[in-house]
Parts: structure tokens; sequence; C-alpha cells
């Protein structure tokens, strides 16, 4: 339990981290870009950081101060059945998505979009490189 | 064990269905459709390589289903704990890292082409439901 609320304090402050910078980058973003639409789209990503940051470290600023939500994330966290869950769904997820990414891909290229095809493609080969490599590391790890 | 044999029949019959029904849909869509060129070298592209995978399946499963000593190992392979676990922290391992990278991709390309940064937010977000949608189904399955 105390190995958990010390992990949940780490998980806390790196949002506040990420939260402070992503505020604080606004500013320079649109300097730097010189207020055109680059400008606007960075910004974009720099609050969607900010949203979630922020949720995040409100809701784990709960749990650590209160002791009913820390047991039940610790629960949720924890319990066997979420993380099989968990696991398995992944595992599912990720063979569909390649498929509909390869389908994807195939379905740009016919209809002659060929920024789309090639991203999607691209996309489709470097989950599977990843896949792969990540298999050879939890080989050697496990 | 029986049921295990069961499954590698079924593997094969589907295989072989697979590759009766493929050559026959090439054929009917090229003579049919009358189809260009670009489209018959693409079905031919398609064609050519799931014919490759179910061949392949086919005669590697085939001498399984014949010699007994063979199909116990490929019995142990296939319910091995160990290759079970390396997959499932495989593929989790790699959903983190892709909507990452093509999120960091995504902000990169943000300064050169839209259409590849839609592209790649599409990604996240289909990768995000698929594996919600999975999610719910094994949290109502398991």
């Amino acid at each position: 339990m105390e190995v958990y609320r010390k992990k949940l304090e780490k998980q806390k402050k790196i949002c506040g981290w990420i939260s402070l910078i992503s505020f604080f980058s606004i500013i320079p973003i649109f300097i730097i870009c010189h207020f055109n639409e680059h400008a606007v789209s960075l910004i974009h990503v720099a609050l969607v950081a900010l949203v979630i940051s922020l949720i995040t470290h409100s809701s784990l600023k709960k749990a650590l101060k209160n002791d009913e939500a820390f047991k039940k994330m610790y629960v949720r966290d924890t319990d066997e059945r979420n993380i099989q869950i968990g696991k398995m769904a992944a595992n599912s997820a990720l063979f569909i998505s390649i498929g509909i990414f390869i389908a994807a891909a195939e379905a740009a290229r016919w209809m002659n979009y060929r920024a789309v095809s090639l991203t999607l493609s691209l996309a489709a080969i470097m989950v599977t490189i990843i896949y792969m490599l990540s298999m050879a590391y939890f080989r050697k790890k496990l | 064990m029986e049921q295990f044999r069961k499954k590698l029949r079924r593997r094969v019959l589907l295989s072989v269905i697979f590759c009766l029904s493929g050559l026959f849909i090439y054929v009917a869509l090229i003579r049919i459709t009358g189809a260009p060129e670009y489209t018959k070298g693409i079905l031919f592209g398609v064609l050519s390589g799931s014919l490759t995978v179910s061949v392949f399946n086919i005669f590697r499963l085939m001498p399984l289903l014949q010699d007994e000593e063979k199909l116990k190992k490929a019995y142990i392979a296939e319910t091995d704990e160990r290759n079970t676990l390396i997959q499932k922290e495989s593929a989790r391992t790699v959903l983190s890292i892709s909507i990452m990278t093509a999120a960091l991709a995504a902000i990169a390309a943000s300064f050169f082409n839209p259409v590849i940064t839609l592209t790649l937010s599409a990604n996240i977000i289909l990768i995000g439901i698929v594996s919600i949608a999975v999610t719910a189904y094994y949290n109502k399955k398991l």
C-alpha cells in the first residue's frame, strides 16, 4: 500500500510538471511560430495536454487526501481481473488496429489518396516493428 | 489435446476454403468488373500475399496432424504460459508506444502536411476506440 502511495505521488508530480510546461509553452509557441496557423495547432496540443494533466492531477490529489478514494483506486489498479482484461484487450486491439490500418491504406490507395495510404502503411509497419522489438525485449527479460 | 487437434483441423480447412474462395473471387472480379490495370495489380498483390500465407499454413499444420510427437510440441508451444505472457506484455507496451509516437509524429507533421496530421490523429482515435470496445467486450466476457 505504501509503495502504491509513493507511485501515485510520483505520478501527481509528473502531471503537475506537464501542466506547468504546457501552460507556459503557449506564449513561446506564439512567438516562435510568428502567430501563424502552426501556432494554433501546437496550442491545441498544449491545451489538450494541459486539460488531461490537470484532470489526472486533481483525481490523484483527491485519492491521496481521501482514504476511501485511495483504497478504491488501489483495488482498481491491482485487481487481477482488471489487469488480465487490460492485457487481453491490448493484445486484441493491437492486431485489430494493424488489420484496419492495412485495409484503410489499401482503400486510400484505391481512391488515389497517396499521402494517406503511405502514412497508414508506415504506421502499420512501425507498429509491427515495435511489436517485434518489444517481443524480443520481453523474451530476454521474462 | 483432442481439442487442439480439432482446432488445427479447423485451421487447415479454413485455409483451404480461403485459398479456393480467394481464387474464385479474384477471377470473378477481374472477369465481371473488367478492372483497370492498376486495380488488377492491387488485387493480384493482395491475393498472392494471402494465398502464400494460407498455403504456408497448410504445409505447416498438415505434418502436425500426422505426427503425434510434433503435435505435442506444437501444443506445448501454443499453450505455454511464458509465451502468452510475453505476447500480452508486448502488446500492452506497443499500444502505449505507438500512441505516443503517432502523437509526436502528428505534431511534427503539422508543420509540413495537414493531411498526414489528420491521418495520424485518426490513427490514434481509432486505436483508442478499438481498445475501449475490446475492453468492454472482455469486461462482459470474463
